[in-house]
């Protein structure tokens, strides 16, 4: 019986414990999982793709609440010449967390200070890294360079339809709204679903709720889904959430548990959260990535940001067949963009 | 409301007309039976992350019922309440590992045929260890590694099953085959409850003499009222 029970132990031990070893951070075809542990969350950041080209990408996502990892199935151009990093922020993804403390920006910042310092340590500082952000995380990357305090090594920024000024998305977002909604009622396409739109808008000339906030938001994303020159993607691939490494529960509690129990934080970003004094400290080469047609975060918001900041390098790609998320719509234009930017900054 | 009040009351009626037409009788033994051992392969996330289950199982009530229906025919059946310890275990790779170790409680009916249905609930302590290596970083950056990194979690569960009892048809082989999936509450997780459906399927086999205890049987005839007992 005693035997039997060290058997037993030993087994369980081996199981859990198997998948412990050190990684190696090189490699042309790289593919691991390291996990950050920081104040109350295990973050998952995923290594895939050519670790030898000493070039690093961080993948910040956009949300707050969505996951990184699905987007590997639109990067495979950029994880052949370069390691792309996706990291799932707290309380996104399929990060853990036992914790119910209350979100900030704040904190989300420190999170991305830390994860680029881990990613310095286990690469090296010979090894440029580029942080590619998206939406929400625009807001993270915003605050992350404006203040200064970035490793030498950190060589870029890949900024993707990033919300950089949160205070200006709900004038932008109507304003985008009226513009495109007008063309296509001119152009008699979705004329019902149009007017909706814009009767919000008309009716909602300042937007002071979140509830408000989330109904104009929720009708931009419909919207530029209606426009004809944008490519459509599928944004949820079950196989592919029920075969990865994503807990199918654990990613759509994640978002759930944002937006039933941090109703404060996201009041914090969307309502309150002002940049534009940040944005003139930011000096680091910028890539803008852009889709013509964003009504989420419009194209204004690249010229406002792109104005606004000190970098000497700055420059701008728009895609033409897509809206809030070129990198779904356009994948192998993003990458090339991606490509020539990195390939130049060499 | 009106609908459903009289709808009870009907279905009342009819049962009491019902137990009125037949008679039960029981009577009552004490059965030394061995515990049933039960292993099986589990999966998380819809059965597609590997595991595997353990558990052994206490039947501490049983209920053999016959029934002569009033054509003559006679039915078997009979209803098992059990409790059991069960240790369950599954790896996702690249998410994270698991042990899972909690008592459970249930009952189960099964047919003469061997077919049987059960329903259980169990609840116990849930260890997850993260599927990677795990590090921390303080504010002067220096990086440490965490050994072993998990967190632990109370959960509940609960698990509907079928299967089949062998033994019904050959007394000598002790054998039960079974299907169970599984949803399975995890607190606390980012302030709510993470759930997991689990898919699991194995056997449970008595082997003679293991753990031998006590179980409260019930043998039940239930006949109709004039037939002679």
């Amino acid at each position: 019986m005693k035997k039997s029970t060290l058997l037993l132990v030993t087994l369980i031990n081996f199981f859990l414990f198997s998948c412990q070893k050190e990684p190696e951070f090189a490699g042309t075809k790289m593919d691991k999982t390291i996990f950050l542990r920081e104040n109350g969350s295990d973050m998952p950041i995923r290594l895939m793709g050519n670790a030898d080209s000493k070039v690093l990408i961080l993948f910040v996502h956009g949300g707050p609440g969505e996951g990184a990892w699905f987007e590997h199935v639109n990067t495979s151009k950029l994880m052949e010449k370069y390691v792309v990093a996706f990291w799932d922020q707290r309380s996104s993804g399929t990060t853990q967390s036992s914790s119910s403390m209350p979100l900030t920006v704040a904190q989300f910042v420190s999170d991305m200070k830390k994860v680029v310092l881990l990613l310095n340590d286990k690469f090296g500082p010979d090894c440029n890294i580029y942080i590619w952000s998206h939406s929400w995380g625009g807001v993270m990357s915003t605050l992350y360079f404006s203040e200064n305090n970035y490793p030498e090594n950190v060589k870029g920024w890949i900024n993707m339809d990033g919300a950089c000024n949160p205070i200006l998305l709900r004038d932008l977002e109507k304003e985008a709204i009226l513009k495109f909604g007008s063309e296509e009622i001119a152009a008699r396409r979705n004329v019902e679903q149009w007017n909706t739109c814009i009767d919000f808008c008309a009716s909602h000339d300042t937007i002071k709720t979140l509830d408000d906030f989330f109904t104009l938001n929720a009708y931009a994303g419909q919207a530029q889904s209606l426009l004809p020159n944008v490519n459509s993607f599928n944004f949820i691939n079950l196989p592919m959430l029920v075969n990865g490494p994503y807990s199918v529960l654990a990613y759509f509690l994640n978002n759930k548990a944002i937006f039933q129990n941090q109703l404060p934080f996201l009041e914090e970003i969307f309502l309150k959260t002002d940049l534009s004094s940040k944005l003139s400290f930011i000096k680091i080469p910028t890539l803008f990535l852009w889709g013509e047609y964003d009504m989420v975060v419009p194209l204004k918001m690249a010229e406002i940001v792109s104005n606004s900041i000190q970098s000497t390098i700055k420059e701008t790609v728009i895609f033409e067949h897509s809206a809030h998320a070129p990198i779904a719509s356009q994948p192998e234009a993003v990458n090339d963009a991606i490509i020539d930017f990195i390939e130049r900054m060499k | 409301m009106r609908l459903l009040s009289l709808t009870l009351l009907f279905l009342l009626i009819v049962s009491a007309v019902h137990a009125q037409n037949y008679v039960r009788h029981d009577s009552i033994a004490n059965v030394f039976q061995s515990t049933p051992i039960k292993v099986s392969y589990l999966g998380d996330n819809l059965g597609v992350k590997p595991g595997f289950n353990m558990g052994i199982e206490h039947t501490f009530r049983s209920i053999e019922i016959e029934k002569i229906k009033k054509s003559g025919k006679i039915k078997l059946k009979n209803r098992d309440y059990f409790y059991g310890l069960n240790l369950t275990a599954y790896q996702h790779t690249g998410f994270n590992s698991a042990i899972y170790l909690h008592p459970e409680i249930g009952f189960r009916k099964t047919k003469n045929s061997g077919f049987y249905t059960e329903l259980s609930l169990g609840t116990g302590w849930m260890h997850t260890t993260l599927g990677g290596p795990t590090y921390t970083v303080d504010n002067m950056g220096n990086v440490n590694k965490v050994n072993a990194a998990g967190s632990d979690f109370w959960a509940f569960n609960i698990t509907p099953g079928l299967g089949w009892d062998f033994s019904k048809h050959n007394n000598s082989l002790p054998l039960k085959y079974f299907i169970k999936p599984s949803l399975v509450f995890q607190y606390p997780y980012n302030g709510l409850y993470l759930k997991h459906i689990m898919m699991e399927t194995g056997f449970s086999y008595s082997f003679s003499n293991f753990l031998e205890s006590h179980t409260k049987t019930i043998y039940r005839k239930i006949s109709p009222s004039n037939s002679k007992k």
